[in-house]
C-alpha cells in the first residue's frame, strides 16, 4: 500500500514524503540527522526530552520532529537559529543533573548524550547548584543501573509497556524528583528485558555482566547468529582479541527486528566455563588422560574401522546435537552412514517416532518469523512459548496487539501479555483429543474435506466445547491463520497424533503451520540426514535406531557429537546406556565429571561462537556465521577434525562445495511441493503412554546457556532449581 | 447600571442556593426541560451551538478559548464522545470556581447536560480539585444526586429519549491536572502528565474518545446565556469579550473576594469594588489573571480596562481572572521566587524544560533573597525562563516562564538592589 507523495522543504530543499508520518521519521529516511532522545522507531511517540524540535514556518513555537506529522507544503527548518536554540536549550538542561562520569561510564563512546553534548552542549556550566543524585536499583543479575544518568526519557519504560507487554520500569515521582523504578523493591526479569540496555541513550541502564570490564571503542563487531533456539536472530558479538564481551542485537526485519533475547545475549558467558575442555582425553589403562590430536583420532578410527567390519553394524548409536552446524552434521552423517552404521539421531527431546515414516522432508514452518505479526487468527498448541522461543513469543504479540484472535490449547497457564481469545486448559493425556475436538469442529464446514476413514476417527470423539468451536471458525474465517506447535508437543507422547491432527487440521482450514523445533538446527540435521530413517536430501534409507531406542540399549560403541546427557530429555536412560556401552566417545566443548569417569575418548568441539557454519532456522532460512574466535587457537576446527576423523577410517573424503547452496536449492524446491500428508499414524502410542512432565527451561537449553553465571542467577533459572529440588 | 452577579452568582445570596429547589424556584433546569421536551434531535443541538457561539462566551480556563467554536470541533459521528467540566480550579489567586460548586453547583450540571446534548456527549465527568474534598466535594455529590433523583440525569431523560450520565471525580491535588490533557490522563486513573498535541481532545480525549474539556464558570454560564439570550449576553462586556466574569481578587485590597461583573470594566472600578487598597497603600503591581500571566506595574493596570483585548495589549492576559494586588512596599524578588517555587514543586517532570528549568529558576531566586546573587544571574534567569518558553508539551512551561520574565523586566532595579546589597530588599 503506497501511501501519496506529498512534498515538504526542508533546510531549503524540497522533498516529497509519504504523508502519515512524523517529521523525524521522514528525515530519517532522507538521511538529514535531527537530534532525539526520546524517540525510537519501534516505541510510541512520548515527545518528551524536546530535544529535537525543529522550525517549522507558520508555527510560533518549535516543534518536536517526532510528534509533527509532515502534511503537504510543510517548509521546516532543523538547523535555523531558533532550531538550533531549542535544541541547545534541552541539552543544557538535560546536562546541569547529568553527571560528569563519562570517563567511567560504559556508555562512553557509545552514548547519544555524550555525543549530542558535543555538538549542541555548552562549553561550561552555567549550573552551580549541587546536581541531583539518585539511588540505584537492584534489577537483578542482568541490568546495570545508575539511575544518577537517567534523563527520564521513559524509552525503557515504554519498552515495557509496548514490547515486553511487562511494564516492569515506570516513573514515579513528580518534577525534579521524577525517578525510573520498579516502584516496590524487584528485579526485572522478563526474557527480553536486556533489550532496554541498547534502548537507554545513556549510561542508566547499562549489562551488567560488562560493567567496568572493557570501553566499547576497543571492541570489534562480528556478525553472528544465536545458536540458542529455532528463530535464528542475528547479532552482533563486540569482541577483544579473542574473546566476547558482550553481546547486541543486528537488526533483521524479517526474524528479531531490533530485539535479542536475553538468552541470546547472556548465554556466551558459558563458554568461558571453567569445564571447558581443550584437549583430548583418551583413557588408557582406565584413567582418562590428556592425549594429542593424532592419538584421539587413531584411536577412534581404529575402533570405528574395527566395528565396520563387523557383521552386526547396529553395535554403533552416533548421537549428535540440533544446535551444530550444518558442514558438521553433514560430515557426521556421512561418517556413520559411510561406514554403514544407521544409528543416527539428533531427536534426543523427543519420545514418540511412530509418525517417522510420516515426516515431512524437514519440519514444517510455512512462514517466516515476521509473517506471523499479519496474522489474523493464531492456535498455538503445547508450547510455554515465551520461554521457548522469546522472539516468536514477541511476533505474535505483535499480531495480538494488531487484533489478531490467539488461541492456545495447553497443559499449563504461563502469563502472557497479550489479549487471548480461548485458553483451553489441557493435561498432557487429553493435548491431542482437544487438537481432534478443534479439527472435528472445523471439519464440520470447511471448505476442504477429509478422507472419510479420518472422519471416521473424528465421529468417534465426544462433540467438541465452544471453545473448539470458537478457535475452529476463527481459524476458518480468517485467511491469514496460523497453526504454532511448541516444544512440548515435540516432547509428548503422542507427538506423531498431534502432527497429523495439525497437518489435518491446517489442510481443512487452510491455515499455515509452523512446528518449533529443539536447538538452532534441526532443520539442517534433517537435510543432512541426522536421523536414522533418512540420508542427507531427504533421500530414503534403511531404517536405524532412533534416539530413545538407542539410550534403551548398550552399544559397542556409543557416539556423542555436541551433546551432554543432561540435553537428553531421557537422561538417565542415556546415562546408563553410556556406562553399559563398550567404548563412549564424546565431542563436547566441556567435560563433566559424569563423562570424565565414563568416556574412552573426547574431543574438544569450538563452539559455535568459535566456529564457523550455517543454521537453517525453522522457517528453513540459512543464515551464515563464521566466526574465528578461540580460546584454543590452535586446535583443528569442527570440521577440520570431523575430516581427519574421516581420513582416519580410510572413506573418500567428501565435498563440502557448494553444500550451502544445494541445501538452499534443495529447501526451496520441496518447499513448495511437499503437501501435508492426511494421515494418522497407523500405530499410535497409546501403551507408553508416558506423560511425565516436560517442561522447557528458558535457562537450560543447552550446554552453553547452562553454563552462563548471568542466567543462571535470573528468577527463571534459579526458580527452576527450587521447582527441580 | 453595572451588571452584577447576572450569571454564575444570580442565585447565591438565596439561603441555600445550592439546593435543587432553590435552584428550580429561580428558573434552573427550565431550559435543560425546554430541550428535553422540544424535539431533541441534530438540529436542536446544531441550535445551541450556534446560540453559544453567537453569545461570544470565551472559555473561563485562561486562555479565553470561544466556546461555541470548541463545541463545534467535535466530530458529528455515532462513537461514543465525553464532556469534562474542568474543575480543577489551582491557578494560584483563582477561587471562583469553588464559589460556583459551593452556591450554584446545580448551573454546572444544567450547563453540562446542555452542552453534552449540543455535543451529543452522553457521558459527562466533573473532575474537582483534591483539595476541594471537604467543602466542596460533598455538596457537588449532593446536587447530583438530587438532579438524579429528579430525573434531570441518566438514560431517556424524561422520556426525551436523551441521555447524559454524569460522574464527579476528585483529583489528588496537582496543579498539573488543570491542564487538559493531563487531566484526561489523571481521568483515566494515569499520572497527570499532559499529552502532546494534536492530536487535540476533540479527536482523542478520555479513552481516545473525542472530548470537549470546559471550565466550571464556562459551564455554568450557559443555562442563562440559553435563557436570557445571546443579545442580552451580549450586552453586557466589550465586543470581543462579552458577558461577565469572576474576577477573584486578592492580595493587598480591603475587600478580597469574588465579583462577578461585566468585562471590560476598569481596572479602577474593580479595585473599588474590593474595596480599594488596603491601609490606602499605594498599587505597586497587579498579576491580572491568575499567577502565570505577566505582572503589569501599577501606572499600566490603572489604565486597563479588565477584558481580554485591553490586557493583552498592555502585556499581560485576563487568564482565569484572577487578579492579585500588589501594594507599594512588597518585595518583588521574594514574590517572585515564591512564585517560581509553585511552578518547581507543581511540573509534572516529563519534559526536560520543565523539569530540569524550574528548579533552576527557583535555585537562582534563592541565591539572590540568601545575599549570593551576582548581577549575571539576572541574565541567566531571563535566559533559562527563554529556553523554557515555548519548548515544552504544554502551556506549564509558559507559565513558569511568564512571571519571571515579567518581574525581572519591571522590576529589574529592586534584584539588582538586592543584589548589590547582600540580599537586603529596597522595599523593606
Ligand atoms: C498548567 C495549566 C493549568 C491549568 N489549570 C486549569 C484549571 O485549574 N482549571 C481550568 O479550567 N483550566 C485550566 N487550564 C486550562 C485548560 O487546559 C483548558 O484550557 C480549559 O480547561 C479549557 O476550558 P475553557 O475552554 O472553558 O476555558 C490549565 C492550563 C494549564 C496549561
Ligand atoms: S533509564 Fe535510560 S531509557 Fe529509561 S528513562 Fe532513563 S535514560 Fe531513558
Ligand atoms: S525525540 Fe522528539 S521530543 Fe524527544
Amino acid at each position: 500500500m503506497s501511501e501519496p507523495k506529498i512534498t515538504i522543504t526542508i533546510d531549503d530543499q524540497e522533498y516529497k514524503v509519504n504523508s502519515g508520518q512524523m517529521l523525524i521519521e521522514a528525515t530519517d529516511q532522507l538521511g538529514i540527522h535531527i537530534p532525539r532522545f526520546c524517540y525510537h522507531e519501534k516505541l510510541s511517540i512520548a515527545a518528551n526530552c524536546r530535544m529535537c524540535l525543529v522550525e517549522v514556518e507558520n508555527s510560533t513555537n518549535a516543534l518536536p520532529a517526532c510528534a509533527t506529522e509532515v502534511s503537504e507544503g510543510m517548509v521546516v527548518k532543523t538547523t535555523s537559529e531558533s532550531a538550533e536554540l531549542a535544541q541547545q536549550a534541552t541539552m543544557e538542561f538535560l546536562l546541569i543533573n547529568h553527571p560528569l562520569d563519562c570517563p567511567i561510564c560504559d556508555q562512553g563512546g557509545e552514548c547519544e548524550l555524550q555525543d549530542l553534548a558535543y555538538s549542541h552542549g555548552r562549553n561550561e556550566s552555567r549550573f552551580e547548584v549541587k546536581k541531583r543524585t539518585l539511588p540505584d536499583d537492584n534489577l537483578g543479575p542482568l541490568i546495570s543501573t545508575d539511575m544518577t544518568r537517567c534523563i527520564l526519557c521513559t524509552r525503557c519504560v515504554r519498552f515495557g509497556t509496548e514490547i515486553a507487554g511487562l511494564p516492569e520500569l515506570g516513573t514515579i515521582g513528580r518534577g525534579e524528583s521524577s525517578t525510573i523504578s520498579t516502584f516496590v523493591e524487584k528485579t526485572v526479569d522478563h526474557e527480553l528485558s536486556g533489550n532496554m540496555i541498547d534502548i537507554c541513550p545513556v549510561g542508566a541502564l547499562n549489562n551488567k555482566p560488562y560493567r567496568y570490564t572493557d570501553r566499547t571503542w576497543e571492541l570489534d563487531q562480528i556478525e553472528s547468529v544465536s545458536p540458542h533456539d529455532c528463530v535464528g536472530s542475528n547479532m552482533f558479538l563486540h569482541v577483544k582479541g579473542d574473546k566476547i564481551k558482550r553481546i547486541v542485537p543486528k537488526a533483521n526485519p524479517e526474524i528479531n527486528e531490533v530485539w535479542i533475547s536475553d538468552r541470546d545475549r547472556f548465554a556466551f558467558d558459558g563458554i568461558y566455563s571453567d569445564d571447558r575442555l581443550t584437549v583430548p582425553m583418551l583413557r588408557k589403562n582406565g584413567v582418562l588422560e590428556e592425549a594429542t590430536w593424532e592419538e584421539a583420532i587413531d584411536a577412534f578410527s581404529k575402533v570405528l574401522i574395527t566395528l565396520q567390519n563387523k557383521k552386526s553394524k547396529n553395535g554403533v548409536a552416533a548421537l549428535i546435537s540440533s544446535s551444530t552446524a550444518l558442514n558438521e552434521q553433514y560430515l557426521y552423517a556421512y561418517l556413520m552412514r559411510s561406514l554403514g552404521f544407521n544409528n543416527i539421531d539428533h531427536r534426543i527431546r523427543q519420545i514418540d517416532f511412530t509418525g517417522d515414516s510420516l515426516d515431512p522432508i524437514f519440519p514444517n514452518f510455512d512462514i517466516k518469523p515476521h509473517q506471523i505479526e499479519n496474522m489474523k487468527s493464531i492456535l498455538i498448541i503445547g508450547s510455554d512459548l515465551r520461554k521457548e522461543t522469546p522472539l516468536i513469543a514477541h511476533w505474535v504479540k505483535k499480531a495480538a496487539d494488531q487484533g489478531a484472535s490467539v488461541n492456545f490449547i495447553n497443559q499449563e497457564y504461563s502469563e502472557y501479555y497479550f489479549p487471548i481469545d480461548n485458553f483451553i486448559l489441557s493435561g498432557q493425556e487429553a493435548l491431542a483429543e482437544n487438537l481432534a475436538l478443534v479439527l472435528k469442529a472445523s471439519n464440520d464446514d470447511a471448505v476442504n474435506k477429509l478422507p472419510s476413514h479420518i472422519e471416521d476417527v473424528l465421529n468417534a470423539l465426544p462433540t467438541p466445547s465452544l471453545s473448539h468451536y470458537q478457535i475452529a471458525k476463527s481459524l476458518a474465517n480468517h485467511e491469514q491463520s496460523f497453526l504454532l506447535s511448541g516444544l512440548l508437543c515435540h516432547s509428548h507422547s503422542e507427538y506423531a497424533l498431534i502432527r497429523s491432527y495439525l497437518n489435518l487440521l491446517s489442510y481443512v482450514s487452510n491455515s499455515s503451520f509452523g512446528e518449533l523445533t529443539h536447538g538452532a538446527n534441526a532443520t539442517g540435521a534433517y537435510l543432512t540426514g541426522c536421523i536414522p530413517h533418512r540420508k542427507a536430501f531427504g533421500e530414503s534409507h534403511e531404517l536405524g535406531l532412533n534416539a530413545l531406542e538407542m539410550c534403551t540399549k548398550n552399544h559397542q560403541l556409543i557416539v556423542l557429537y555436541g551433546i551432554e546427557p543432561e540435553d537428553c530429555l531421557y537422561q538417565e536412560k542415556l546415562n546408563q546406556s553410556i556406562v553399559g556401552s563398550q567404548t563412549t566417545v564424546q565431542f563436547s566443548p566441556f567435560i563433566t565429571p559424569f563423562m570424565k569417569e565414563n568416556a574412552d575418548i573426547m574431543f574438544p568441539l569450538k563452539t559455535p561462537y568459535e566456529s564457523k557454519g550455517a543454521f537453517i532456522n525453522a522457517s528453513g532460512m540459512i543464515q551464515d556465521f563464521n566466526l574465528q574466535l578461540d580460546l584454543a587457537k590452535d586446535n583443528p576446527s569442527n570440521q577440520e577434525l570431523l575430516l581427519q576423523i574421516i581420513e582416519g577410517s580410510k572413506l573418500p573424503m567428501p565435498s563440502l562445495d557448494n553444500l550451502k547452496e544445494k541445501i538452499k536449492k534443495f529447501i526451496d524446491e520441496t518447499k513448495n511441493t511437499h503437501n501435508r500428508l492426511l494421515e494418522i499414524p497407523e500405530k499410535v502410542l497409546k501403551t507408553t503412554k508416558n506423560y511425565s512432565s516436560v517442561s522447557s527451561h528458558l535457562y537450560d537449553v543447552d550446554s552453553i546457556t547452562r553454563r552462563s553465571r548471568p542466567l543462571q542467577q535470573t528468577k527463571d533459572a534459579l526458580s527452576q532449581f527450587s521447582e527441580d529440588q | 447600571m453595572m451588571h452584577e452577579n447576572s450569571i454564575c452568582f444570580s442565585n447565591i445570596n438565596q439561603p441555600e442556593s445550592w439546593k435543587i429547589e432553590n435552584y428550580m424556584a429561580s428558573g434552573g433546569y427550565l431550559q435543560w426541560k425546554k430541550i428535553l421536551q422540544g424535539q431533541p434531535g441534530d438540529k436542536a443541538r446544531q441550535k445551541i451551538v450556534e446560540i453559544i457561539k453567537t453569545s461570544g462566551l470565551r472559555g473561563r480556563g485562561g486562555a479565553g478559548f470561544p466556546t461555541g467554536l470548541k463545541w463545534s470541533f467535535m466530530p458529528k459521528t455515532t462513537e461514543q464522545k465525553y464532556l469534562v467540566c474542568n474543575s480543577d480550579e489551582s491557578e494560584p489567586g483563582t477561587c471562583h470556581d469553588r464559589e460556583i460548586l459551593k452556591l450554584n453547583p446545580h448551573a454546572v450540571i444544567e450547563g453540562m447536560a446542555i452542552a453534552g446534548f449540543a455535543m451529543d456527549a452522553t457521558v459527562g465527568y466533573n473532575y474537582v480539585r483534591g483539595e476541594f474534598i471537604k467543602d466542596c466535594y460533598p455538596i457537588v455529590e449532593f446536587a447530583l444526586q438530587e438532579a438524579y433523583t429528579h430525573n434531570l440525569l441518566g438514560k431517556n431523560i424524561l422520556g426525551s429519549g436523551v441521555n447524559f450520565d454524569l460522574y464527579n471525580f476528585l483529583g489528588a491535588g496537582a496543579y498539573i491536572c488543570g491542564e487538559e490533557t493531563g487531566l484526561l490522563e489523571s481521568l483515566e486513573g494515569k499520572q497527570g502528565k499532559p499529552r502532546f498535541k494534536p492530536p487535540f481532545p476533540a479527536k482523542f480525549g478520555v479513552y481516545g474518545m473525542p472530548t470537549t474539556v470546559n471550565n466550571t464558570q464556562t459551564l455554568a454560564s450557559v443555562p442563562k446565556i440559553i435563557e436570557q439570550g445571546t443579545e442580552w449576553y451580549k450586552s453586557m462586556g466589550t465586543d470581543k469579550s462579552p458577558g461577565t466574569n469572576i474576577f477573584s481578587v486578592t492580595g493587598h485590597v480591603n475587600k478580597p473576594g469574588n465579583y462577578e461583573l461585566p468585562l471590560g470594566i476598569p481596572f479602577a472600578d474593580l479595585l473599588e469594588r474590593a474595596g480599594g487598597m488596603l491601609d490606602n497603600k499605594k498599587l505597586k503591581a497587579v498579576i491580572p489573571g491568575g499567577l502565570s500571566t505577566k505582572v503589569l506595574p501599577g501606572d499600566v493596570i490603572a489604565d486597563c480596562t479588565m477584558d481580554y483585548e485591553s490586557l493583552a495589549s498592555a502585556g499581560s492576559a485576563l487568564g482565569t481572572g484572577a487578579v492579585v494586588v500588589i501594594a507599594e512596599g512588597t518585595c518583588m524578588v521574594e514574590l517572585l521566587k515564591r512564585s517560581s517555587r509553585f511552578y518547581y514543586v507543581e511540573n509534572c517532570g516529563q519534559c526536560t524544560p520543565c523539569r530540569e528549568g524550574t528548579g533552576w529558576l527557583y535555585r537562582l531566586l534563592q541565591k539572590i533573597t540568601q545575599g549570593k546573587g551576582q548581577e549575571s544571574d539576572l541574565t541567566l534567569l531571563v535566559d533559562v525562563a527563554n529556553r523554557i518558553e515555548g519548548n515544552t508539551i504544554c502551556a506549564f512551561g509558559d507559565a513558569a516562564a511568564w512571571p519571571v520574565q515579567s518581574f525581572i523586566e519591571h522590576y529589574y532595579s529592586e534584584f539588582e538592589y538586592m543584589i548589590n546589597n547582600h540580599g537586603k530588599s529596597i522595599a523593606a
